[in-house]
């Protein structure tokens, strides 16, 4: 069984997924909003927005026609807290390699 | 095929003085690891086949094991080793963090002259990993390179107003 940070996870494994939400981050879309900056299939982008939703990141608004999507931002947050942990290790890391660095320099 | 991360970065120091910085421990100990964190290295062993044992202290109390399995060290210029969380007992463990973070990273460092100063690449890459495990760690990717690109900028700001 997966836990909801995996599912998360592996829905924003996928280049096409990560640019689906960072529309949705401007704003709700329909499914035929979300399609055209991709050129690719409706079951293509179905597929992706099924994705996105069972990982709990996107869900759909009521309007009776068009159900456009919306993101669920505390849901992403928890999956880019993740990544800043992970971010931080290099990052810091060498910021500390830098300063240690300078500090021996009269060696 | 696993995804690779890579980052690179000049740092003001000789080659060798920046491959000591890695390859002593006590140098090692003094700025691995991310802020607020203390390195204690346990043992280390650092050459083909040996393996480095150290833990990380946060400020909270917190206790991260990890492990570096050395492959290839090529003095000042090249550097490879298996990264992994660990326990006290040396195994390689599951991340702390969750998810399925992989559990082996093929590191590799490339030290470069640049001038008087030297210029590190360094290059992540999972290896024996699950599909579970590869597909978190693309997914991290995009972010450890300082940010998930151009397009998440409206992203980013949504997330850090909070």
């Amino acid at each position: 069984m997966e836990d909801s940070l995996s599912l998360k996870l592996a829905a924003l494994a996928d280049p096409t997924r990560r640019a689906i939400v960072a529309r949705l981050a401007l704003g709700e879309a329909t499914v035929t909003e979300l399609q055209m900056p991709f050129g690719i299939s409706q079951p293509a982008i179905s597929r992706h927005l099924k994705i996105l939703e069972s990982a709990g990141l996107i869900e759909q608004g009521r309007a009776a026609q068009s159900r456009p999507r919306r993101l669920r931002i505390d849901a992403l947050r928890e999956s880019t807290v993740w990544f800043d942990q992970v971010a931080a290790l290099w990052r810091d890391s060498f910021d500390r390699l830098d300063e240690f660095l300078a500090e021996g320099k009269d060696d | 095929m696993a995804d690779q991360f890579t980052i690179s970065r000049v740092f003001k120091a000789p080659r060798q003085k920046v491959w000591d910085a890695w390859t002593n421990p006590e140098k090692l100990a003094r700025w691995f690891g991310p802020k607020g964190i203390t390195t204690t290295i346990v043992s280390a062993d650092i050459r083909p086949g040996g393996m480095t044992h150290a833990y990380m202290d946060g400020p909270d109390g917190s206790r991260l094991w990890a492990k570096f399995v050395y492959r290839e060290l090529t003095p000042p210029s090249r550097l490879v080793y298996e990264h992994s969380f660990s326990d006290p007992q040396a195994n390689i463990a599951g991340s702390p963090f969750g998810g399925d973070w992989p559990k082996k990273l093929l590191t590799t460092v490339i030290f470069e002259d640049e001038g008087e100063d030297t210029r590190i690449r360094l290059s992540w890459t999972p290896f024996e990993a699950t599909t579970a495990e590869e597909a978190a760690f693309s997914a991290a990717k995009d972010s450890m390179a300082g940010g998930w690109g151009g397009s998440f900028d409206v992203l980013d700001e949504m997330l850090a107003v909070g």
